[in-house]
């Protein structure tokens, strides 16, 4: 029995990464995880340690798939045993405790949506050692994305770093253009040689024309075809819902409100528009819109 | 009788690991008023230190004051109740063992009473000047307000160091730190002053020429450079280094941020002609107020910063920020490995290795000291946390009182006390060494490393000697700190 490759589905935050996973994990060969977050830290003990100090729910994926794959359940019960299951292999690599869960689910293949990868040279050179995997990019027009980004993170309570510009500002200005730079070109500079393990897709694209594009996917990942292929509106998954008190995310919460992809028409803004999340009237940067126009957006307005 | 080491073929070339370092000195030589290894150098098969003493002691009665209650250290209020007097210790890597082979000399101080002529060794290099029959081993000073300027020792025979006049600096430099040969001359500059008032700045010189010598024996120095470049917002050029067959500078600029310039061209007229690389901070702005350290590696310079007095410069009030690490191309192209995101006129910047400023600690206030050693590069950090209980709470930044009130004090302190050592062989994936001050949260810093056909020496400063505050049942009181004192640790992969 042959075990198949995982598929990581890799982007930023607010670009509908776990719904396109979802969509693409609607097959009976294939089966959506959460954010497991496992290419963040080297071994099980410094995830464990990671995600305790954490105030953000980056590991609540794991242990919910956990307490489902050892338990059948999700309850404060199971995710403490899904918790102490890995404190038993705390000295083993994050690595192989994927690999374990390859193997657990095979043949299904896991279908995982990953915001974090992008972030950190680490991330990814983890992600690189394990081999068995597809990457599909999966990147949002940037002028809409950092609009988004910017209305979103202006009602945190607090603003990460990472999404402000620092220069010659010691606190720094809300502007996610930065962020959907660095992200995208790492993610690219990284995986794009894999040849046929690498797939980058744009988000408007796929919205176009949802069920076309996933078969079109499909494809290009040589996943094979069958017979009795989901529509992509019938979504079913206990990770695109809120888990239980004791691990209750997994997937951003947007996604758990709304996890369909709703098709719509495209309305690109042309690169060189205002980034008017800024107040000081630039324009997106050169950089952002070199890259952009090299991910296959146009520079001038698509309708 | 100690056994004979004798260098063994290693694997130094794979990176070297918290498990590869073993201690070779503590607790300051023995004496926990040795806090900085402040200068090192490899010379004829044989490692030195130069140590700075007592500083927490020298703090509490220069001005402005820190606002520490109570003071971290048992320090009098006469600082010349203690022998501040700075040492020179030798370590054979055969014996295995350490010797004394200075210790600054008391004179009459200007006001009466003896005073340690030298109370700091700031900087040490190997260097053969015109009228030095061989390589010799040069230590740049510091020398307390009530004696004379620094001058610079000299060493020819491995034991003796003589003092040797110094540049043309007037009395208000208290001492200098780098020198850096550069095309058959030796240069350096002013790093700390002090205008006879109390008013005294370890980081921040009266002026900011460079002075360049080929004979510093005979004391011939003329200046390399304009003061300040030319710009009085440059207060101190505090660091050199060479690179790329030019001389690199970085300044403290407490208005816009460091900036660092590099000679241009291949004229050797003094003074050199000069080139700005960075200016503003690298377009951080004033949190990247100082360049404090400087290291070429695999065909770029590395570049470490800092705010002045651990990460807060509390003359001028800027801070509390934690440091970035940048690297400089041959064509004057800058990356921005650790540190926070921008916008720049440069182009936008993000941290190439992921790493927030402080490599994601904002404890950490300096990028201190960087050395290669068989073909990576080791960066060593100044970590401020365990200052905190000293600190005024009223004064601190509100994401350290977020985690304060997260964590406790003491889970802080397990977490992120002590500095960081890391490697790294291609300046974009780094690896920790240690992240906690080699398991001594005292060791504050790593203050300098030494590369050696033995291995590579690192060197701390440790400030918590010999007697600590220590809160008992809601009270204070000192107790002697078997872990204080700067330590050296040599590291060598099997």
């Amino acid at each position: 029995m042959s075990t198949p490759p995982i598929l990581i589905v890799a982007g930023l935050r607010h670009s509908s990464v776990g719904r396109v996973a979802a969509v693409l994990a609607q097959r009976d060969d294939a089966v959506l995880m959460p954010e497991l977050n496992l290419c963040m830290a080297d071994t099980i003990g410094a995830w464990l340690l990671m995600v305790e100090r954490s105030q953000d729910t980056l590991g609540h994926g794991l242990l919910r798939v956990i307490a489902r794959q050892q338990h059948a359940e999700e309850s404060r019960e199971s995710i403490d045993a899904a918790r102490n299951w890995l404190w038993r292999r705390s000295d083993r690599s994050t690595m192989s405790v994927l690999a374990e869960l390859r193997q657990q689910f095979a043949p299904r293949r896991l279908v995982i949506p990953d915001l974090n990868l992008g972030w950190r040279p680490n991330y990814m050179h983890a992600l690189a050692g394990f081999s068995h995997f597809q990457l599909l990019h999966v990147t949002r027009h940037p002028v809409l994305h950092c609009r988004e980004l910017s209305r979103r993170l202006a009602q945190d309570y607090f603003i990460a770093p990472e999404w402000r510009d620092f220069c010659d500002n010691p606190g720094g200005v809300l502007d996610p253009q930065i962020a959907w730079y660095r992200v995208h070109q790492s993610l690219r500079a990284q995986f794009a040689s894999m040849a046929d393990d690498y797939l980058h897709l744009r988000l408007e694209d796929l919205l176009a024309a949802v069920e076309t594009q996933r078969k079109h996917i499909w494809q290009a990942l040589n996943w094979p075809a069958l017979p009795n292929e989901k529509r992509p509106g019938e979504i079913e998954s206990p990770f695109l819902q809120p888990g239980c008190e004791a691990a209750v995310g997994g997937m951003e919460n947007e996604i758990m409100r709304e996890p369909r992809l709703i098709q719509e028409p495209r309305r690109d803004p042309p690169l060189n528009t205002r980034a008017d999340w800024r107040t000081d009237k630039r324009t997106l940067s050169r950089e952002v819109q070199t890259l952009a126009q090299q991910l296959g957006y146009s520079a001038q307005a698509q309708v | 009788m100690a056994a004979v080491a004798q260098p063994t073929p290693r694997n130094d070339h794979l990176g070297l690991g918290t498990d590869d370092f073993r201690l070779i000195c503590e607790s300051g030589f023995g004496d926990g008023h040795n806090g900085y290894a402040h200068s090192i150098a490899w010379f004829e098969g044989r490692l030195y230190i130069g140590t700075t003493r007592a500083t927490f002691t020298m703090l509490k009665v220069n001005l402005p004051r820190p606002d520490w209650k109570p003071w971290p250290v048992e320090s009098p209020d006469d600082r010349e109740a203690i022998d501040r007097r700075a040492e020179i210790w030798c370590y054979d890597p055969a014996a295995q063992s350490w010797t004394m082979l200075f210790k600054a000399p008391w004179v009459e101080g200007k006001q009466g009473g003896r005073v340690p002529r030298y109370v700091g060794l700031r900087g040490m290099v190997v260097f053969q000047g015109a009228s030095d029959a061989k390589p010799c081993l040069y230590v740049s000073t510091w020398s307390p307000i009530t004696t004379d300027p620094p001058d610079i020792l000299r060493c020819e025979n491995g034991t003796d160091f003589i003092a040797v006049p110094r540049p043309p600096w007037d009395e208000s430099v208290r001492s200098f730190r780098t020198l850096q040969p550069f095309r058959g001359r030796v240069h350096t500059t002013p790093t700390g002053s002090n205008t006879g008032d109390g008013q005294a700045q370890e980081c921040i010189g009266s002026e900011s020429t460079i002075y360049a010598s080929s004979d510093v024996q005979n004391a011939i120095w003329e200046p390399a450079s304009a003061d300040g470049f030319g710009d009085p917002s440059n207060t101190t050029v505090f660091e050199m280094a060479t690179f790329n067959g030019q001389l690199y500078a970085g300044t403290v600029n407490p208005d816009r941020g460091m900036e660092v310039w590099r000679t241009d061209g291949d004229s050797d007229t003094l003074p050199y002609r000069w080139k700005r690389v960075l200016s503003h901070g690298a377009w951080r702005g004033k949190h990247n107020e100082l360049c404090l350290s400087m290291c070429e590696f695999k065909g770029a310079l590395y570049i470490g910063t800092a705010i002045v007095n651990g990460g807060y410069h509390r003359r001028f009030q800027i801070g509390p920020a934690a440091a970035e690490l940048l690297r400089i191309w041959p064509d004057d192209s800058w990356d921005l490995l650790v540190g926070h995101s921008r916008l720049t006129p440069d182009g936008l910047r993000y941290p190439l290795s992921g790493y927030a400023p402080g490599f994601d600690n904002m404890f950490g206030g300096y990028i201190w000291r960087m050395a290669e050693h068989a073909g990576h590069l080791y960066i060593g950090t100044y970590c401020w946390i365990n200052m905190l209980p000293y600190f005024p709470r009223h004064a601190w930044p509100s994401d350290v009182l977020t985690l304060l009130r997260r964590l406790g004090p003491e889970e802080l302190n397990r977490l992120y006390g002590g500095c960081d050592l890391w490697r790294t062989a291609d300046g974009v994936h780094f690896e920790p060494v240690t992240r906690s001050g080699f398991g001594n949260k005292y060791n504050w810093g790593i203050r300098n490393f030494a590369s050696s056909p033995h291995g590579l020496f690192v060197a701390t400063s440790n400030v918590f000697g010999p007697r600590l505050a220590v809160e008992r049942n809601a009270q204070w009181r000192y107790e002697d700190n078997p872990r204080g004192g700067l330590e050296v640790y040599l590291g060598q992969r099997p």
